[in-house]
């Protein structure tokens, strides 16, 4: 009867492992290479931001307990892993190529899920794309990224680890941004 | 006098003078005590006075005291610039992706009532 549980319990194991080194082989990890050293060159104003999680921690620990919006970032932050932005805005148009949001793009596969692609035109005419694509692994998300691309900018946001994108969203309207400053949505009974 | 007698005479037992012992027991203890007194501090004792010695030791230990609070100011200081850039760069990151998410969500709303 030992004997029976033994192999069993091996066979239970051997399964386990079978199963699991093609999961963990095919995890996709959920932070991304941004790097685009020529672009910093042709920006007239860069923006890179990397926050690791010891980073965030930091920060969160210095955002005010008695501000309600610091707190709300707080909260979406909290269990965060890493947050990753790099904005690049041009002078002129055409200053980036669009095979280095390709190289982006290239990244996003496995666990990764295109879940928004919008192509839209702002009051003054210019292109806005965005696209956002949510990594989910096993009904959890696990990771966002964000490529919002202008003739004269270029905006690339990696989140590493669980991100509410209802809170996220929400939270434009605060820091002096205007609500729905790009765009116009018009609304049937003024709500969000 | 020959030689023999001559020997005996200055080798023969003679007494001390009074208080001779306690003389000698008193300049003994003397001396014992001074020199403990002088080994008591430090390896150099006869280099150094006491008193310099022990202002050296003192102005080691507050120049080491000073130093460390020096270090820890800093330190505590360094930490505080860290944190507060960090929250200006958190603020700045979450600020640009709520922008681009609502970016996003407007337009599918707009699309969405579009459609009704």
């Amino acid at each position: 009867m030992r004997k029976l549980r033994g192999v069993i319990s091996n066979s239970i194991l051997a399964v386990a492992l079978i199963v699991s080194v093609p999961l963990v082989a095919s995890a996709q990890p959920s932070r991304l290479i941004l790097d685009f050293p020529d672009l910093s060159g042709k920006a007239s104003e860069t923006v890179d931001v990397a926050l690791d999680g010891s980073m965030l921690r930091l920060a969160a620990g210095f955002l005010s307990s008695k501000d309600a919006d610091e707190v709300r970032i707080r909260e979406l932050v909290r269990d965060l892993k890493g947050i990753y932005v790099k904005n690049y805005s041009f002078d002129k148009e055409g200053q980036y190529d669009p095979a280095d949001v390709q190289r982006v793009r290239a990244q996003l596969t496995g666990t990764w899920q295109k879940i928004v692609n919008v192509k839209s035109r702002n009051r003054a005419g210019t292109s806005e794309d965005v696209e956002i694509y949510l990594q989910n692994v096993n009904g959890r998300i696990e990771g966002m990224t964000i490529i919002a691309s202008e003739p004269k900018e270029l905006t690339l946001v990696n989140i590493v680890g669980p991100i509410d994108l209802q809170k996220l969203s929400a939270l434009e309207g605060q820091f002096g941004i205007p609500e729905g400053l790009s765009g116009d949505a018009p609304r049937k009974d003024g709500s969000q | 006098m020959d030689l023999e007698q001559e020997l005996k005479q200055a080798l023969r037992r003679v007494d001390p003078p009074e208080g001779f012992v306690e003389r000698v027991l008193v300049r003994i203890e003397n001396e014992s005590s001074a020199t403990v007194s002088q080994n008591s501090f430090g390896p150099f004792p006869r280099l150094v006075p006491r008193w310099v010695a022990t202002g050296l030791l003192a102005a080691s230990i507050g120049a080491v005291a000073l130093g460390l609070g020096t270090y820890r100011i800093n330190r505590l200081a360094g930490e505080r610039a860290e944190g507060i850039r960090a929250r200006q760069e958190l603020l700045l990151a979450v600020r640009i992706a709520s922008q681009k998410t609502n970016l996003a969500r407007t337009a599918v709303q707009k699309t969405s009532f579009e459609l009704r």
